[in-house]
């Protein structure tokens, strides 16, 4: 019970360590994905997760001005810094409904790379077209992102109902969502309300919506990113021909793709090296009652052979009462027992009798107990008339007993 | 440009040779050594549920061999002496005189055997009693070959017989039930064995 406690004690403290470390990665991480619409904001957990999964609850997590100058890895673009445009094209692929949107005319009233989501429903093609004011967003935060994802892509990602009033910040989106698709439209002079969204919309809202408090924004914008298919994270990169960031961003390819390997070579080390220190430790944590096992095996082996070797002696005892008594009986009948030579249920008599030895051979194989009788010399008679003869038995008192048992039933 | 695409080539080569390489045979060897881990501990695992069966067979064993031991000399220095001293005992009481004992050898085994030699003087009576009393003993003696023959003239009914025995008794170790005691925590054990 004791190794046990220790154990449990070890392990927790190992799993709070690690949690620890977590913790601070995740911070490090968190810091480097940022949300922009007014003052550029940053994510954080302040609390150390008791679990790993509190480590993914996203309610405990909040936001906060980004501070110091480094380079974000995702920044998530709101109304400000986006123009989106939807299209319906009755075009016979995806790729050909991309290439078309992308030769469209642009309406967007800044300069930008445009980024474009197609998807189906429907047998048609619809397709979101986003340009991203990719030069404002560096003049705010200083260095070009990795990946600049709209925020009407987040909220069409997060998983909630079919309409969904967000507050974030000063601004409020309606989100409406079916099977496949969802419309995005932020609040306007025309459109003040959910019912002035669903209307617009033709969508009927008789099971009400949801509504996603300011204070929820963390949550929203963290489940939404995780909600993201890969199109959205490849319309994200910003690596493309297209972006005043693209020489800048391509220097960095080498360096992500080097820090992912040793990412991913020091993680799964730490990982292995982990896994061999807890073996280790309840390896030397049952050592003690493997050794007590250990014993107690070998004591099972030496008393098994004592056992055994009793049963074996047991079983070669033969009782010889029998063989006394035919002796005991002969001499009663005035034999002169000359001699008996008894080797476990086998014995040769030599005798002298002064009536007949046929007669003393054939009442021998009467008994039930001997199984065989025979003389082994020749009977042969003395000056006084008397017959000499020697004669092998062999019998079973046990084979006897279980006859005359089977005769009594 | 092309320079840049080299140095970088080199940097990959580099690290590949001197960090990758090195870091996945390091690898390679934390897996081999947490597989053999893994199997040692399964082995562990698998003795350590099997402990309660052979501390309850070895209790078992313990108590069936103790129930036996009176049967047996736990002392391979008394037998000897005690094979012979039951010898002269029976045959005294039966007016017999035991001419010659010899003690020949203690097997090797678990369950070591006594081999014995001893010869019985007599009437047919009273060696018949002599051998069925030796039987009937406490102390387990097996004899394994006799040879019984009339000491003078073969025809005269009186004279004396002597008998030759080969035989062995047991000599079983005193199995002591501490340890187990010990490690179970009870008193179940001592008060039987």
């Amino acid at each position: 019970v004791q190794s046990v406690k220790k154990t449990s004690g070890l392990g927790a403290v190992v799993i709070a360590r690690v949690l620890v470390v977590f913790h601070r990665m995740l911070n490090w991480l968190l810091r480097r994905v940022v949300f922009v619409d007014g003052t550029p904001m940053c994510f954080a957990v302040n609390k150390i997760p008791v679990s790993f999964r509190a480590l993914f609850d996203f309610s405990a997590y909040e936001m906060v001005p980004v501070s110091g100058r480094y380079r974000p890895l995702i920044a998530i673009v709101g109304g400000a810094f986006y123009y989106s445009e939807s299209h319906k094209l009755p075009l016979p692929n995806a790729k050909a409904v991309k290439q078309v949107v992308k030769n469209l005319p642009a309406h967007a009233p800044f300069g930008g790379r445009r980024r474009v989501l197609v998807k189906e429903a429907d047998d048609s093609f619809y397709a979101q077209s986003t340009t991203v004011d990719d030069a404002r967003l560096v003049s705010v935060l200083g260095l070009s992102p990795i990946f600049t994802l709209p925020l009407n892509w987040i909220l069409s990602a997060h998983n909630a109902g079919p309409l969904c009033e967000y507050h974030v910040g000063e601004r409020v989106y309606f989100v409406s969502r079916n099977q496949n698709t969802s419309v995005v439209a932020e609040q306007s002079e025309t459109m003040q309300s959910v019912n002035d969204f669903s209307l617009a919309l033709g969508v009927h809202n008789e099971s009400g919506y949801d509504s996603f408090s300011d204070q929820k924004t963390p949550f929203v914008l963290l489940s939404g990113l995780f909600g993201l298919d890969a199109n959205c994270w490849t319309q994200g990169l910003s690596l493309g021909g297209e972006s005043a960031l693209s020489s800048d961003n391509t220097k960095l390819v080498p360096g992500i793709l080097m820090f992912a390997l040793c990412g991913y070579m020091a993680l799964s080390s730490a990982v292995l090296a982990l896994q061999g220190v807890w073996m280790g430790h309840r390896l030397s944590a049952s050592a003690s009652i493997v050794q007590q096992a250990l014993d107690a095996r070998q004591e099972y082996t030496d008393i098994s052979a004592v056992v055994l070797g009793i049963e074996s002696a047991l079983g070669d005892v033969k009782s010889n009462a029998f063989l006394w008594r035919v002796l005991s009986e002969l001499h009663d009948q005035g034999v002169l027992i000359g001699g008996v030579t008894s080797v476990g249920y086998q014995a040769v008599i030599t005798g002298v009798t002064a009536d007949s030895a046929a007669q003393i051979l054939e009442a021998m194989r009467q008994r039930p107990e001997v199984l065989a009788a025979d003389f082994v010399a020749p009977v042969s008679t003395d000056s006084k008339g008397s017959e000499l003869f020697r004669m092998a038995i062999v019998y079973n008192p046990v084979i006897a007993k279980q006859q005359q048992v089977g005769n009594e039933k | 440009m092309k320079n840049k695409f080299l140095l970088w080539l080199l940097a990959l080569l580099v690290t590949l040779r001197f960090f990758v390489v090195p870091v996945v045979g390091w690898q390679n060897e934390a897996i081999q050594r947490l597989s053999t881990q893994s199997k040692q501990l399964a082995k562990q695992q698998a003795l350590v549920d099997a402990f309660p069966v052979y501390t309850a067979t070895n209790i078992a064993m313990q108590k069936a061999v103790a129930e036996v031991q009176p049967s047996f000399y736990s002392s391979k220095g008394e037998a000897p002496l005690e094979t012979q001293l039951l010898f002269n005992r029976i045959a005294r009481s039966l007016d017999a005189k035991v001419a010659r004992f010899e003690w020949v050898a203690v097997s090797a085994d678990a369950t070591p055997k006594g081999s014995f030699k001893v010869s019985v003087f007599g009437t047919l009576n009273q060696l018949s009693r002599f051998h069925l009393s030796v039987e009937s003993n406490d102390r387990l003696v097996s004899f394994t070959k006799w040879n019984m023959r009339k000491r003078q003239g073969r025809n005269v009914d009186d004279a004396p017989y002597e008998i030759a025995y080969e035989g062995y008794v047991l000599v079983v170790p005193a199995l002591s039930a501490s340890r187990v005691q010990s490690e179970l925590g009870t008193d179940e054990v001592s008060d039987e064995v």
